[in-house]
């Protein structure tokens, strides 16, 4: 937004009233009106006000908004540091705050590095990272274990089914809940049952609040309308009337068999409901007998007005009556019934998934571990049940700002932390409460995160709550509307407001009662464009009754290839070189061409349509940016990967081996493979070994190599060098495009995060790998190279010039319908509940009620969408669309658009050609002539080392005296020994003498647990007769140290130095000469080990340069005894002579 | 807090009496450090490790002052970060042969601003984080002025500038409104000299950073004699980039980051306990593949015993634990007698399925001990055993303790750090293996991993603390983003900032403070490049702070920062290039024609449904014989429910040929099934989950056969049978296939069923034969195809859905009807026609030729690469799930 503006001063005022500090201030902003920029505003106003940056806290909505608020708070802060007094005092203006003096600006100057290194930062971070922080800083009080762990949605779906067998295990051995869950397995199947469990995990609060099975039943049964203790038994048994119906329906029966046609089922049926079978198939078979759909539908005669024949009508006009009255009983009974079912099975849900959800939150409790939705309940529990005030006073430096982003997207319990947060800003008292601030900003017609918990309507509901507050305590409050949009043409508006102007398209976007839209552009002259492109009808079924291959094999591309193809075709047309289409720079505001990222396609989920627009990009060889989100194992590079590891593991698996010789990894042909694996005898791999096909001798190398390092290094190691070295990655991405570079990199990073969190093992990575379910989320905001498909979820926050919506002619239907119905208990305020419904045709009637009311609001949230959709474009937005061989839903987006705009769209030639007309509302932007040359920058040449080997330069093993020749393995005894010994001789002589022996005494009763108490007396004592022995005193003298630390480099010939590094036991200083010693263990041998010659040679010719022109003497002393032996210079000499010569 | 010295009795009074019942609950906690730790101790006569560090630096600081003088004493490169160090160096300073060589101390800072940083514990302004403050602190401590110290040595010109730069831009920031006036360090020609040498790299992500570091590094080999060293607080930074720097054959010793846990022997240690505590065929192999796994062989028997245990054994049959070898090995033998087993399974000779067995026993009997272990087991117990499985594990043949292990000595920290712990493990608590493995894994992963030997002589990869007082050439400062570098700091849960600093505890920025310094002793080296990620881990990053500071004290828009981030942008651009493809190469569908003779000659009728549906996969079955192999650990799912199906009412079925059901058939098929479904039931969600809709299913079949058996004479289950079709080019070809069940009809007809516990063709499917599978058995029928069966007019066909919400459902092929005999001599007709077609060398084997009827999932779909160049298909109807 850099571009020069003019603000109208409505705006200019709004902006400065909802950014000003001092008071409280609740912001309802447009799509694009510059919520992110008033957000900045106050911050910075709160801070030029001197605000400490540790009290404020602004809540984000996710981690890329706070890093990108961060970013923006900083980068603003950092310009002032270096602008002059009057730029930097029109700034300060700018932002709202009044005219600073001499020191303010001086102050502005250091708010940057102030704010930066603000204790604790500046907290710019989401709710559920603040949640965090508060229980990691009250675990006591919030009664969280005190180091939690915080596992992510796939560590918890994997201890939810951990949890789950266990719960299920104890349930099917206890006989008093089998039954009930035996009734869920029958009414769920394996199959649905963890899509129930996870809905009912979402509604936890209502199993929990319940403490058993009775209390849930007996509140459920109230809404269902049914007396306590009805069961499904007894009005099965109502319904049946016992001996007395039997006989009337036999009575019915035998007169309707005179009839023919309907009446004669209908008395199949009446006699079918005394058959021999169970209660329930005779219940289905009355019910069918007289209502229609099987017995779910309307009361059969409804359209006639009889349920017999005309002429049994007359004939048996008391049949009729009698029939009439059997209807309308269980009319009432069915209802009844219906709603028994729904009590029985939901207390058997309640059941099992109460043990279930009980055995989870155990399972976390044990082990320490808190998931997402954990850690906004328990920081909820924090401040509403222990002390919000204490939870204030806590933090750091308490808390007295706080800022909410995207408030329409906030949960109801986020929500209860904030407002018990803040209600402590109206109860304390003095200046400082005084000065305590809450600012929202948010737009509920922009709130699409209901599967999330949002709750939109919560934003006005607290608005009036706060302005109340406010207003009890006679603090300011401002509630401020933006409706100005930074981003989007007028026309672009106008078809916003157009297509919401009507009752129908508004219902439910925005909080009942409030008008319709209105939109106003502050670029007044930015053309734009509204286009309506005819929807793709779909073709006819290619059902081939023939058998034979079609070896042409094109067949006819469904409607959503086509758009894709259409879409795609019309981009590459725009960015080629002599396209006359233009877009103004969202940043410089200068008209130029079309660029790939100036694109963005928005649809509603990943379906077949999302794949085919890809690789549809892919195909004209346009850039795209590859998917917002995706399954990283289905990933075919990281298939590709899985299987050449696989490969290395195990070459015996002929079809995986197969798979990766045919990956871009090593590329084999079909026909390559085909010439190797037909006529093989043995395995795959004995045929790639003897192969002499040039290809297959390349692939045979590769996988010997691959084998190597399976076995040698780290799952890390094996896919760097894979990727690198052997050129994998440049491989994967030749053939699969560039967006296979994500996929690859989190595959590499999850390898290195399993080493760093396991040991290392290519089998056990794998297995990781495969069994994740680990998903790839990334925001399409910080890479704008190419063009960017996502959904219109994925695009919150974000815009783009042009914006395609291709997934129109859809809207939510039953499938998508919960099957936990929210029913409202008989005492306001009790806990929520939930009945298990199944199919629509048995709805009781509350349940029928609640799910008409999830589907209305459904539907709001699927015109939100839309009002999110259009709002991202900026100067040209594209309707299109595909139709299935279902009829287009009426209130789907394109229909709701088609309606807004009506008259006011005009014909015009399609962009993708083919004689077709497209409609359009508004003006596309277009050059003159098309003379402008793109400039293409020459690529910067590549030096020659970048792609060679680097000359081989080797470094020695560094060498470690004491090392040379072995410790010696096996007997741990004697190194521990030769440890203990050590230290005792390091620190004794500094103890005065009386106090030696209980000093060693004492020492090794605490180190020496390894010894027994023998060999200890036996170590104390020999090392106490050295340190005491007269002949050994000079090594213990004033000018003596222990454990000299020593660093040297062996010179060698014919290649280059050695380092070495060791420590010494003693080192004697005296003005007449050196004298080196070490400790051995032992009595002195015939002739001093080799090794230790060595060892002391290396020191000595260390020390050499240290006491240049000074004699070294050195010695080795044998504890048994104590036995000083001096070593000979030239055997000194000689020792390192040979060592210089080594291999 | 020992270390510090902190005032225990203050912390009591640190909150407001209001909130006492908070604030107690925290204190009862912290008694346990500050009360009854001290206590514990003194009743055994220890002393806290930290404690005894302090009371010796006291000793010493008594010996410096003491009256023998023990000659020079120097200490240098301390920055005195706790304060009992900060005495001991003071003590040093005043002894009278006593130096102090003061690391990186500013005497560029003026003096207005180091009298700011001499705050030394107001927490609210985040001077602790200032480089200097532990230099001020410590010459503070010294008692000397910064202007009594002197320098040793003068940097060349350009390091000079450099370093007043520095300090300009990482000035306090109370004093930061002095770079508006762009003098003197800031000035253009200063800032130029300054960051003439530095390089600037803003990555995309992690992966690029540590590429273009790698080429950085690269890049300096070219020049003889110079030295790099990458620097970073972030191991995986570290890791990244060595691995990077393989592709040019430089092996460089990462010493930042490899734990004991990750050397071969910690990895060994680690993986013999996974292997304890989960004894599974996953934890096995893993632990087998290690290269120092010796179990009393040679090396390379391991190998093919290990190869042969997972053909043979793990991938032969569904086995989830070893608990019962002997078990594991008659099924797997059973399993291997299976013609349709896996060839690789054939492959695996008598002599190496012995070799396997006995492997699997070796490993069982070294791990037994362990395993053995209680919950209750000493943590000594625990250690004990597991040193002697280690041992058992790295036996070499002749018992010798790995004597073919590459790096002997690589077992050595190991065994120092498990003989610390046997020394600190006499008091014993009890430790379960999963404990016991938790704290080795928390050990290992806090000792150093024993330097690898022979990196590069020039490359090196350090972390903050052994970068500091080694000097190279060129510096690499990687990851410079908030919480990598500096760390994020908090406060801990028991005392926020204020508290801290009331208790005169250092503020939790003195680690940012630390790290700001060694980030400006970094910084001399001739050359240096800083480099950041604008993501990590997928997420966005915020600069840190000190490159913050660099950019705004430079001044927006300043030449010489511009330059060096174009220079970055260089290495950026090689780091892009490199991996790019010369070209884009999208790969298409594979069309594979064999010669004819390679052509299968026989195929059954399900495999006739794959030929339509997908011929690649006909193809890679049967021409390039690739078979999949079963993976290690699996899931019984879909394939077993239906074995099971099967084999229940085949045998059910067989015991009752004809005839009306006996009144105790309920039971007894109950019972088969329950036999049958045994396997299965054994886990816990099957059995809650799944049985009672095949409960449903059993009873459905029930009512199924009653009604069935009152009008068919005999009913045939499992039947096996064969039709020769002659191909136009005059080659046989035998079509096969085995029927679920023959009624034969008391009309003279039969009726075909099959089976289907999952979802059955629809109708459309069946009609237009893409499901043939019933329709082609009707026609072999017809022929006399069914060895036991006298030619039969087929007048039903059905599939019977078994499970489900209803329990079960009887479905007619083709749809209600359906002229079962047309259609099923239609198919044949079209079949024939098929089959000729694919007997001509044009026809290739296509992978999924029409995308509507191809099967969800197939075995080849990743060998046809189908995710490649496969257009979407199947549902495009929009769902809701963002
Ligand atoms: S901070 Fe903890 S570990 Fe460190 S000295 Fe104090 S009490 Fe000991």
């Amino acid at each position: 937004m850099s571009r020069r503006l003019t603000i109208p001063e409505a705006l200019r005022e709004r902006q400065t009233r909802a950014s000003n500090p001092r008071t409280s201030a609740w912001v309802s902003a447009n799509a694009g009106s510059g919520k992110t920029h008033v957000l900045t505003q106050r911050v910075l106003r709160l801070l030029i006000d001197r605000t400490p940056p540790a009290q404020i806290l602004c809540l984000a909505y996710t981690k890329a908004a706070a890093a990108n608020m961060a970013e923006r708070i900083f980068g603003q802060l950092a310009e002032w540091t270096s602008l002059d007094d009057d730029a930097l005092a029109k700034a300060v203006v700018d932002c709202g705050a009044p005219a600073p003096g001499p020191q303010d600006l001086a102050f502005a100057r250091q708010l940057f590095a102030r704010t930066i290194e603000t204790p604790g930062g500046l907290k710019i971070q989401t709710l559920h990272a603040f949640a965090e922080r508060l229980l990691r800083l009250f675990p006591f009080e919030a009664n969280v274990p005190a180091h939690f762990k915080v596992i992510d949605e796939r560590e918890s779906k994997l201890m939810l089914i951990e949890a789950r067998d266990a719960a299920l295990a104890a349930l099917n051995a206890a006989p008093d809940k089998a039954a009930a869950l035996n009734l869920v397995a029958r009414e769920a199947g394996a199959h649905s049952f963890d899509d129930l469990l996870k809905e009912a995990l979402s509604r936890s609060e209502a199993f929990t609040a319940y403490d058993d099975p009775a209390g849930y039943v007996a509140a459920l049964g109230c809404p269902l309308g049914l007396v306590p203790g009805a069961t499904v038994t007894d009005v099965e048994i109502e319904m049946l009337g016992g001996e007395v119906g039997r006989m009337r329906r036999a009575a019915w029966a035998r007169v309707l068999e005179v009839g023919k046609g309907d009446d004669r089922k209908f008395a199949m049926r009446l006699r079918g409901a005394d058959d021999d079978v169970a209660r329930e198939a005779r219940i289905r078979t009355l019910l069918e007998a007289f209502f229609v759909d099987g017995g779910d539908g309307n009361p059969r005669g409804e359209k006639t007005g009889h349920l017999t024949a005309n002429h049994m009508c007359e004939r048996f006009p008391a049949l009729e009556d009698d029939l009439r009255r059997e209807q309308d009983r269980l009319i009432v009974l069915r209802e009844r019934w219906r709603a028994a079912l729904t009590l029985e099975r939901s207390a058997a849900l309640f059941a099992v998934a109460e043990a279930i959800l009980a055995a989870f939150a155990r399972m976390k409790a044990e082990r320490g571990m808190l998931d997402f939705n954990d850690q906004i309940a328990r920081a909820l529990a924090l401040v509403t049940r222990s002390s919000a005030a204490w939870v204030l006073h806590k933090l750091d430096y308490g808390l007295d700002h706080l800022l909410l982003d995207e408030a329409q997207d906030a949960s109801a319990p986020q929500w209860g932390i904030l407002a018990a947060l803040s209600a402590e800003f109206f109860s304390g008292a003095g200046a400082r409460a005084a000065n305590r601030t809450v600012f929202a900003v948010g737009d509920e017609k922009q709130s699409i995160f209901a599967f999330q918990g949002a709750a939109p309507e919560m934003f006005a509901e607290m608005k009036r709550a706060f302005d109340k507050r406010h207003r009890d305590a006679e603090r300011p409050f401002a509630d401020v509307p933006l409706t100005f949009s930074f981003r989007s043409s007028q026309t672009i508006l106008d078809a916003v407001d157009k297509t919401f102007g009507c009752e129908a398209a508004w219902r439910g976007v925005a909080a009942a009662g409030e008008p319709p839209p209105r939109h106003e552009a502050i670029h007044s002259d930015l053309k734009g464009v509204v286009e309506l492109w005819p929807p793709i009808a779909p073709g006819p079924a290619p059902d081939p009754e023939d058998w034979r291959l079609p070896l042409d094999h094109a067949s006819p591309d469904d409607p959503p290839v086509i758009l894709a193809k259409r879409i795609a075709q019309v981009i590459k047309g725009w960015v080629s070189a002599n396209s006359l289409e233009r877009v103004v720079d969202p940043v410089t505001g200068e008209i130029r061409r079309i660029r790939e990222s100036d694109v963005m396609i928005l649809v509603r989920s990943r379906n077949a349509f999302f794949e085919a627009m890809v690789r549809a990009l892919k195909a004209a060889e346009l850039k795209a940016a590859g998917a917002d989100r995706l399954m990283l194992k289905d990933h075919i590079a990281v298939m590709d990967l899985i299987a050449a590891g696989r490969a290395a593991l195990l070459p015996d698996d002929d079809l995986t081996l197969a798979s990766a010789l045919k990956s871009p990894l090593i590329g084999l042909g079909d026909d390559a493979l085909l010439k190797l694996a037909a006529r093989r005898r043995g395995s795959l791999a004995e045929a790639l070994a003897v192969s002499d096909d040039l290809f297959a001798a390349q692939a045979a190398r590769l996988l010997v190599r691959w084998r190597g390092r399976a076995k040698a290094v780290s799952p890390f190691s094996f896919y760097a060098l894979l990727l690198g070295e052997d050129g994998g990655r440049r491989a994967l991405i030749g053939r699969l495009g560039p967006e296979a570079a994500d996929p690859i990199d989190e595959f590499l990073t999850l390898a290195l995060a399993h080493e760093q969190r396991e040991a290392p093992s290519l089998h056990n990575f794998l297995a990781e790998v495969e069994a994740a379910d680990a998903e790839i989320k990334r925001d399409m905001e910080v890479e704008t190279e190419g063009v960017r498909v996502l959904t219109v979820h994925a695009s919150k926050g974000l815009e783009a010039p042009i914006v395609f919506l291709p997934d129109t002619c859809s809207a939510p239907n039953g499938r998508h319908d919960p099957k936990l119905m929210r029913l409202t208990p008989a005492r306001p305020g009790d806990p929520p509940l939930y009945a298990w419904a199944k199919t629509a045709s048995g709805d009781a009637e509350a349940v029928a009620a609640a799910r008409a009311h999830a589907r209305e609001t459904a539907e709001g949230e699927y015109r939100r969408l839309l009002y999110v959709a259009m709002t991202r474009a900026a100067q040209r937005l594209i309707i299109a669309g595909y139709d299935t061989r279902n009829a287009r839903p009426t209130e789907c987006w394109y229909n709701l658009v088609q309606t807004g705009l009506g008259d006011s769209l005009v014909e015009a030639p399609a962009p993708f050609g083919g004689g077709e007309a497209i409609r359009r509302y508004g003006e596309p932007l277009r050059a003159e002539n098309g003379a402008e040359t793109p400039q293409i920058r020459p690529p910067k040449a590549m030096p020659e080392w970048l792609s060679g080997k680097a000359a081989l330069e080797m470094a020695a093993a560094p060498l470690s005296p004491s090392r040379i020749g072995g410790a010696g393995e096996g007997d741990r005894q004697r190194i521990r020994e030769g440890r203990l010994a050590h230290a005792l001789i390091e620190m004794l002589p500094d103890v005065a003498p009386q106090r030696r022996a209980s000093a060693a005494g004492a020492y090794l009763e605490r180190m020496g647990g390894g010894l027994a108490e023998p060999a200890r007396a036996a170590l104390a004592a020999k090392v106490l007769a050295a340190i005491d022995a007269p002949e050994l005193a000079p090594l213990f003298g004033p000018k003596s140290r222990g454990e000299v630390p020593l660093m040297g480099l062996l010179p060698r010939r014919g290649r280059p130095d050695l380092p070495y590094g060791g420590r010494l036991d003693r080192l004697i200083a005296n003005d007449d000469g050196v004298s080196i010693v070490d400790f051995k263990l032992g009595a002195k041998p015939d002739r001093p080990a080799a090794a230790h010659v060595v060892q002391l040679a290396l020191y000595r010719a260390a020390l050499q340069p240290l006491y240049p022109g000074l004699m070294i003497r050195a010695g080795l002393v044998y504890l048994d005894g104590p036995t000083l032996a001096p070593i000979g210079e030239q055997e000194l000499e000689a020792a390192l002579e040979a060592l210089a010569l080594a291999p | 807090m020992i270390i510090e010295g902190a005032p225990w009795a203050k912390i009591e009074t640190l909150a407001p009496d209001a909130y006492d019942p908070y604030w107690r609950i925290t204190l009862d906690f912290l008694k346990i450090a500050f009360a009854h730790w001290p206590l514990w101790l003194a009743e055994r006569g220890l002393i806290d490790r930290a404690k005894r560090v302090a009371l010796l630096i006291d000793d010493e600081i008594k010996a410096l002052e003491g009256a023998a003088p023990r000659g020079p004493t120097i200490i240098a490169g301390s920055t005195g970060a706790n304060r009992a160090t900060a005495r001991l160096i003071a003590a040093i300073a005043r002894a009278p042969q006593g130096a102090v060589v003061l690391p990186d101390l500013d005497l560029d800072l003026d003096d207005g601003a180091w009298a700011m940083i001499g705050a030394d514990d107001d927490a609210t302004l985040g001077l602790a984080g200032h480089p200097q403050s532990l230099m001020r602190r410590l010459i503070g401590a010294i008692g000397v002025k910064r202007e009594d110290v002197a320098k040793l040595g003068s940097p060349s010109p350009a390091l000079a500038a450099r370093s007043a730069f520095l300090t300009e831009a990482l000035r306090p920031a109370e004093s930061t409104e002095r770079w508006r006036e762009r003098e003197g360090a800031l000035s253009p020609p200063a800032l130029a000299a300054a960051l003439a040498g530095v390089t600037i790299v803003v990555a995309d992500n992690e992966t690029e950073e540590a590429l273009a570091l790698a080429i950085a590094m690269r890049e300096t080999l070219e020049t003889p004699g110079k030295t790099a060293a990458l620097i970073t607080p972030d191991p995986s930074i570290a890791r990244r980039v060595s691995a990077e720097l393989a592709r040019w054959g430089v092996e460089v010793e990462d010493s930042a980051g490899r734990t004991l846990g990750q050397s071969p022997a910690g990895a060994l240690a680690r993986l013999i306990l996974d292997a304890a505590i989960e004894f599974s065929p996953r934890s096995i192999l893993a632990l087998l593949a290690h290269p120092a796994a010796r179990f009393g062989r040679a090396r390379a028997d391991i190998e093919g015993a290990t190869r042969a245990l997972e053909l043979a054994i793990f991938r032969a049959i569904p086995l989830k634990s070893l608990d019962d070898l002997d078990r594991a090995f008659v099924e797997a033998r059973q399993a291997a007698e299976d013609i349709h087993a896996h060839p690789a399974v054939h492959r695996v000779g008598e002599v190496d399925r012995q070799a396997a067995e006995a492997l699997a026993r070796e490993v069982a009997r070294a791990l037994a001990p362990l395993r053995a272990l209680g919950p209750s087991a000493s943590l000594s117990d625990s250690l004990t055993l597991h040193r002697a499985a280690v041992s058992a594990v790295v036996a070499g043949p002749r018992g010798a303790a790995h004597d073919t292990v590459e790096d002997p000595r690589g077992f050595e920290p190991l065994m120092e750090l498990m003989d610390e712990w046997s020394e600190a493990a006499a008091e014993s608590f009890p430790t379960a293996l999963a404990e016991y493995s938790a704290l080795l894994d928390d050990a290992l992963a806090s000792a150093r991993a024993p330097p690898a030997s022979g990196g590069h002589p020039r490359l090196q990869i350090l972390g903050l603390l052994e970068a500091r007082l080694l000097s190279f050439d060129c510096v690499l400062l990687a990851g410079l983003d908030e919480t990598v570098w500096p760390p994020s700091v908090d406060t801990d849960a028991f005392l926020n900032r204020p508290m801290r600093a009331a208790l005169s505890l250092s503020p939790p920025e003195r680690r940012i403070g630390q790290t700001a310094h060694d980030f400006v002793a970094a910084l001399g080296a001739p050359k240096a490049v800083l480099s950041r990620a604008k993501k990590r881990g997928g997420e966005p990053t915020v600069a840190s702070r000190f490159l913050q500071r660099l950019v705004a004290a430079a001044g927006a828009g300043a030449q010489a920062f511009a330059d060096a981030e174009e220079r970055g942008r260089r290495y950026l651009a090689f780091a892009r290039a490199l991996d790019q493809p010369a070209e884009f190469r999208p790969g298409v569908r594979p069309a594979p024609r064999p010669p004819v003779e390679l052509r299968p000659r026989a195929l059954s009728v399900t495999r006739i449904e794959t030929l339509r549906r997908d011929p690649y996969a006909i193809y890679a079955e049967y021409i390039l014989r690739l078979k999949p192999l079963e993976t290690v650990e699996r899931d019984m799912g879909p394939r077993e429910i239906g074995i099971a199906w099967h084999a229940a009412l085949q045998e059910f079925v067989e015991t009752h040929p004809f005839g009306a059901l006996s009144p105790e058939a309920r039971d007894r098929l109950f019972s088969i099934a329950r036999e049958r479904f045994a396997p299965l039931r054994a886990d816990p969600a099957f059995a809650a989950l799944n049985w009672p809709r095949i409960e449903a299913g059993l009873d459905f079949f029930l009512a199924f056969d009653r009604k069935s058996r009152l009008d068919a004479t005999s009913v045939w289950v499992e039947q096996h049978g064969a039709i020769p079709i002659p191909l136009a080019s005059g080659a046989p070809f035998k079509l096969s296939a085995r029927a679920d069940r023959i009624d034969a009809l008391a009309s003279g007809g039969a009726r075909l069923i099959d089976y289907k516990s999952g979802t059955p063709p629809g109708a459309k499917e069946v009609k237009v034969g893409f499901a043939p599978q019933l329709t082609l058995e009707a026609a072999m029928l017809r022929r006399g195809g069914f060895k036991r069966l006298p030619p039969l007019e087929a007048e039903q066909a059905l599939y019977l859905k078994l499970g489900g919400a209803k329990g079960g459902e009887e479905k007619p092929a083709g749809g209600k009807g359906e002229d079962i005999f047309a259609l099923a001599e239609k198919h044949f007709a079209e079949l024939k026609i098929l089959l000729d077609q694919f007997s001509c060398e044009d026809t290739p084997y296509l992978s999924r030729p029409f995308p509507k009827f191809a099967s969800r999932f197939s075995d080849y779909d990743h060998l046809a690469r189908v995710k490649e160049w496969a257009t979407a298909d199947g549902d495009a109807e929009s769902g809701d799930s963002p």
